[in-house]
């Protein structure tokens, strides 16, 4: 060619800088492959374009490196890049690397395009849900309530086995903070998460998975209450060797001796007691454990209290050590182990809660002909569950608002119980409304018996040696749920005050993953995986079209029948009822 | 010696529905050579495409073109039906037909309004375009919008005609037949300016049309009797159809098929609202659209081939689209040369250029 | 050219074949037009369901300051917000957004 320069690799540099400095266009550049060598040669155009162009040759030895030009001319990088990726020569300082992937790469067959991170496609996800953040548990709701409503009932079991133990028992009595948190609420339909629970545990059975390999470690829990047994199901799970310590007779702490037959079969609490039995766990009743020191010389390398809370708390009003004002919990435990109590027929329950309203709904059945609960603010701050006061309503308990105990009095062997009208005032600082006393209007009402429920605390011997936060708690780290002496964890009421049976599952969880980690082990639960398909997307326009479907009502039993003993009162979904109702989920959980 | 000029016919044009760009080469007054440029409306559609979910792509689709917006939104959504493996229930696709007929009248009245305008009878294109606005009113009742209509979803449609709004649907294509019949037909058939500027010009013989991959009125104007609504696609195998073929093969021919597909497009609107069976108008789609596909509709212009590979995400991995247009260009290179500049407006326009769509 | 006298007069004399919008013959639109959006703050639960699913990505919803900007200019009326929102919180007029002068978004704040 005319007007070409000849250079080597240490003169390309210095040539093309001859040509930035004449004001010259870079063309293009050229690449040939000479056997033993490449010559590439750049052909630039000089600044009065009718002037022939220019060409810089440079040969370079194969193996060898390229100077880039492209600090003078930017455009180079398109023109090196693919010099660098069809000759496979090496380039050194380009001013942008595509790093071999510009063109066709010359090994495979696929061309890969060059695509930006941001254009990488999403990867289908599950949405985070409502529902499923506001359970202690963790249970994947939108999936177990879709599944019911597929009509596949076992897999659906399996879905709420995955994190929670006990389906039948929470399926009846759990407070159900996801329905609270179902978008559905808003329009007061909210799905029945709670009856759909207990329908899988109803007509699905599960094949529970026995331990493969032993860990040689024991383990002693200190209650069989629902913290103590999902403790020891989850311990059991992981390999070691569980004994539960009962100080009653019975086993089940307060889902027994706390909460009614009527709410909770003894047949559904046994069998699911068995469950965990069957796991290996070991159940000693009639056992009060005194010391600590003596389980760690009984061979147990750890030790978890979950002792629960059955202490009432007192009224604090004048005269309530009458014989005739007993307390709540003691009176439901003793009703439940079968004792006989004599209520009387006029009977006053003093409390607000689910205690509360068990003892009156109990009360009921035991033949007493008027029972009034007393609550010192109003029906809207009750913290009864709604299903709960209804069902105490339709039995005939009666509910006086707005009055608060005074002094209990007893005159010529009648007992009679003065009391103060409330009034609501500003909220405190937890939102609900104060109880003021209205100055001057007290009451009287004459009773046979007054049942206290004001409320539990947790009762710690003495000889256990631990530390003690408020309300008689015992203090543990938040994260290893470890109390204050080596080796010993505590769980469910016993370090939160009465809570609910969920909680008390949940930190069972946490609480077995602490020691197992303890004890050696890595703390992985074994989780089952439900290998169903999930559809991708929701029924969300047709859903639009649908007439607005009401939440589904439990069938109760009748009135009359429901007094005459304590037979179950929630009779239980059927198919139909069930598989409807876990249709109308809006899946919230998926995408589109 | 004959002076050569280079002037570019487009893409701004007092004539021209859309923005093309030709360079015509002129000998005096004659046309010797032409040369299409493509790309003043390139919006990154199929690039687009792979951004955006496969259901939103659907919008993205709809407004590549405002004319023949439904038919992109149809293909689209039959391609991605067939890589979910989705059955688009029968009402659905009765209803995807009315509203493809109902964007092809509008098309095809938009065009025959330019041609009349191109001509220079201005009040026959004024007509027109009122008979068109009869059109845009059933869109706007029926669908929601004047022009992009985004009722095609991917598993069937989003909105549903009730036997009131078929009434009135009815009553209102029957007046429009009648206007009509009062102003266009006689126009077009009788008309010696339109006849003049027409006949004649823009010759496109059969075998040229084979050769440049002609589709749509242009090619059935030149007696190719090509037409993708015989695959059956949508209801059309139900409503029964036959493809409007003209022989002449110039500018005339083609106007007389877009004109005669009028009519044939309000009688199959009217048989598809009175066949329409009953049932649900929109299936849920699961899973993710994986593999690839060709879908085929006939667009206002011809075929519109539109391929799709989706690869098990919610996004595709591409969308590539060819527009009718593109493939009627190629015959301009034929039908350009040998015509006087005058000529030049009604003969690009014969070949109904759309050029958002070719761009896209 | 006589014939044509008749319609000359007629034409000069009758009212013009076209609506005098913006001022009198407005149609009202059909029902079932799609227009402007609108939220039912009283039913909106701030899930981001219309944010995710719009194709024009004209809506960001905003659990923690709980409120929602809607870009009425980035909107494109597909509807696709109103026929997602499971609540139906979202609807849509049949009159359509005016032209503005300027751009801008809209705010709506949603109680807790």
């Amino acid at each position: 060619m005319e007007n070409e320069i000849l250079v080597d690799k240490a003169k390309l540099i210095p040539a093309v800088q001859k040509m930035l400095t004449e004001k010259a266009r870079l063309g293009t550049a050229s690449c040939v492959d000479l056997g033993d060598k490449f010559e590439i040669i750049y052909h630039f155009e000089p600044q009065a374009s009718a002037e022939p162009l220019k060409h810089i040759r440079v040969k370079i030895a194969k193996g060898d490196t390229l100077p880039s030009i492209s600090k003078m001319y930017l455009c180079a990088v398109l023109i090196e890049n693919e010099i660098q990726d069809a000759f496979n020569i090496q380039v050194d300082g380009m001013a942008i690397d595509f790093q071999r992937r510009f063109m066709r790469s010359k090994e495979s067959a696929e061309v890969e395009l060059v695509k930006p991170a941001a254009y990488a496609p999403r990867a289908p996800t599950r949405l985070p849900v409502r529902c499923g953040e506001a359970c202690p548990a963790g249970i994947d709701i939108p999936r177990y309530v879709r599944l019911i409503g597929e009509g596949r009932f076992a897999e659906s079991l399996a879905v709420i086995k995955q994190t929670m133990p006990f389906p039948g028992i929470l399926g009846r009595v759990c407070f159900a903070p996801c329905e609270h948190d179902c978008r559905q609420y808003r329009q007061e339909e909210p799905i029945a998460i709670r009856m759909l629970k207990r329908f899988a545990y109803d007509h699905a059975t599960y094949e529970e998975k026995k331990p493969t390999n032993r860990s040689g470690k024991r383990v002693a829990i200190i209650g069989s209450g629902p913290a103590g047994l999902s403790a020891a199901y989850y311990l059991a799970k992981m390999g070691h060797g569980v004994t539960i310590f009962e100080a009653l007779s019975k086993t089940g702490g307060m889902m027994r001796v706390g909460i009614p037959e009527y709410r909770l079969p003894r047949k559904v609490l046994d069998e699911e007691i068995n469950m965990v039995r069957n796991l290996g766990v070991e159940i000693k009743t009639d056992t009060k454990v005194e010391s600590l020191d003596n389980s760690f010389k009984d061979g147990y390398q750890a030790v978890l209290i979950a002792t629960g809370a059955h202490q009432g708390i007192k009224m604090r009003v004048e005269g309530e050590d009458h014989p005739k004002v007993i307390e709540c919990i003691e009176f439901l435990r003793n009703v439940s182990l079968g004792k006989k109590v004599d209520l009387g027929n006029r009977v006053v329950v003093v409390g607000g809660g689910n205690a509360a309203i068990d003892a009156a709904r109990t009360a009921r059945r035991l033949g007493a002909k008027e029972v009034t609960v007393f609550y010192r603010r109003s029906r809207a701050e009750m913290p009864a569950s709604h299903s709960e006061i209804e069902e105490a309503i339709e039995e005939g308990v009666k509910m006086e608002f707005l009055a608060s105990p005074k002094r209990v009095l007893s005159k010529n062997g009648t007992l009679s119980l003065e009391n103060f009208r409330m009034q609501l005032g500003e909220p405190d600082a937890s939102g609900r409304r104060r109880a003021d006393i209205v100055k001057g209007s007290e009451f009287s009402v004459d009773v046979d018996t007054i049942i206290a429920a004001i409320g539990q605390r947790p009762e710690i011997p003495g000889p256990f040696d631990l530390r003690i936060g408020p309300a008689n708690t015992i203090v543990v780290d938040t994260e290893t749920l470890a109390t204050s002496k080596e080796g010993v964890f505590a769980a469910g009421d016993v370090i939160t005050g009465p809570a609910s049976v969920v909680q008390a599952v949940a930190v069972a969880r946490t609480a077995a993953i602490a020691i197992d980690k303890y004890l050696g082990g890595k703390g992985l639960l074994p989780v089952e995986e439900v290998k169903v398909s999930d559809p991708t997307s929701r029924h969300t326009f047709l859903e639009r079209w649908q007439k607005k479907e009401k939440r589904v009502e439990m069938p109760r039993l009748a009135t009359g029948k429901r007094l005459q003993g304590f037979d179950e009162v929630e009779l239980g979904l059927s198919k139909a009822m069930a598989v409807a109702e876990g249709q109308r989920c809006w899946r919230c959980d998926l995408e589109e | 010696m004959a002076v050569r000029t280079v002037i570019p016919f487009g893409p701004q044009h007092p004539i021209l529905p859309e923005p093309i760009h030709l360079k015509l080469e002129l000998e005096d007054e004659r046309v010797v050579g032409v040369t299409p440029v493509i790309g003043y409306v390139h919006r990154g559609v199929e690039k687009a495409g792979e951004l955006n979910s496969f259901r939103q792509n659907v919008f993205l689709c709809e407004r590549i073109c405002g004319i023949c917006s439904i038919t992109h939104a149809l293909t689209y959504c039959q391609g991605v039906e067939a890589l979910t493996g989705v059955k688009v229930p029968p009402r659905a696709r009765f209803l995807r037909l009315f509203w493809s007929e109902l964007s092809r009248a509008h098309s095809h009245l938009l065009w025959l309004g330019c041609l009349a305008e191109a001509v220079g009878f201005e009040s026959l294109f004024m007509q027109i375009w009122r008979a068109r606005e009869t059109v845009m009113d059933l869109l706007e009742m029926t669908a929601g919008h004047r022009v992009i209509t985004s009722t095609c979803l991917v598993g069937g449609v989003s909105r549903d005609i009730d036997k009131e709004m078929a009434r009135e649907v009815d009553k209102r294509l029957v007046a429009l037949k009648e206007v009509l019949d009062n102003t266009a037909a006689p126009a077009l058939l009788h008309d010696p300016t339109i006849k003049r500027r027409a006949v004649g010009k823009g010759m496109l013989s059969k075998e040229q049309a084979e050769v440049l991959g002609a589709v749509g009125p242009t090619a059935r104007g030149s007696g190719v009797a090509i037409d993708i609504r015989q695959t059956d696609y949508a209801a059309y195998k139900e409503v029964g159809f036959e493809p409007i073929v003209e022989t002449a093969g110039d500018s005339y021919a083609r106007t007389l098929v877009r004109a005669k597909e009028t009519y044939q497009c309000i009688e199959l609107m009217r048989k598809s609202l009175a066949m329409m069976p009953g049932g649900e108008i929109l299936v849920r789609v699961d899973g993710y659209p994986e593999g690839e596909t060709i879908s085929r509709t006939e667009q206002p212009r011809g075929e519109l081939i539109y391929y799709i590979k989706g690869n098990g995400t919610n996004h595709l991995e591409r969308l590539r689209i060819r527009t009718p247009t593109f493939a009627n260009i190629p015959t301009l290179l034929v039908m350009l040369p040998g015509c006087e500049m005058a000529d030049v407006p009604v003969i690009t326009l014969s070949i109904d250029p759309c050029i958002s769509c070719t761009e896209r | 050219m006589a014939w044509m006298f008749p319609t000359i007069i007629k034409n000069l004399f009758s009212r013009p074949a076209t609506r005098r919008y913006p001022f009198r013959d407005i149609r009202e639109p059909f029902a079932g037009y799609r227009g402007s959006i609108h939220w039912d703050v009283s039913k909106c639960d701030l899930c981001g369901d219309c944010a995710r699913v719009c194709p024009a990505v004209a809506i960001e919803v905003s659990l923690g300051n709980n409120q929602i900007t809607y870009d009425p200019f980035k909107c494109i009326y597909c509807g696709t917000c109103v026929q997602t929102c499971l609540p139906r919180a979202i609807s849509q007029d049949k009159h359509y957004t005016k032209p503005a002068a300027t751009k801008a978004t809209q705010t709506i704040s949603v109680p807790v």
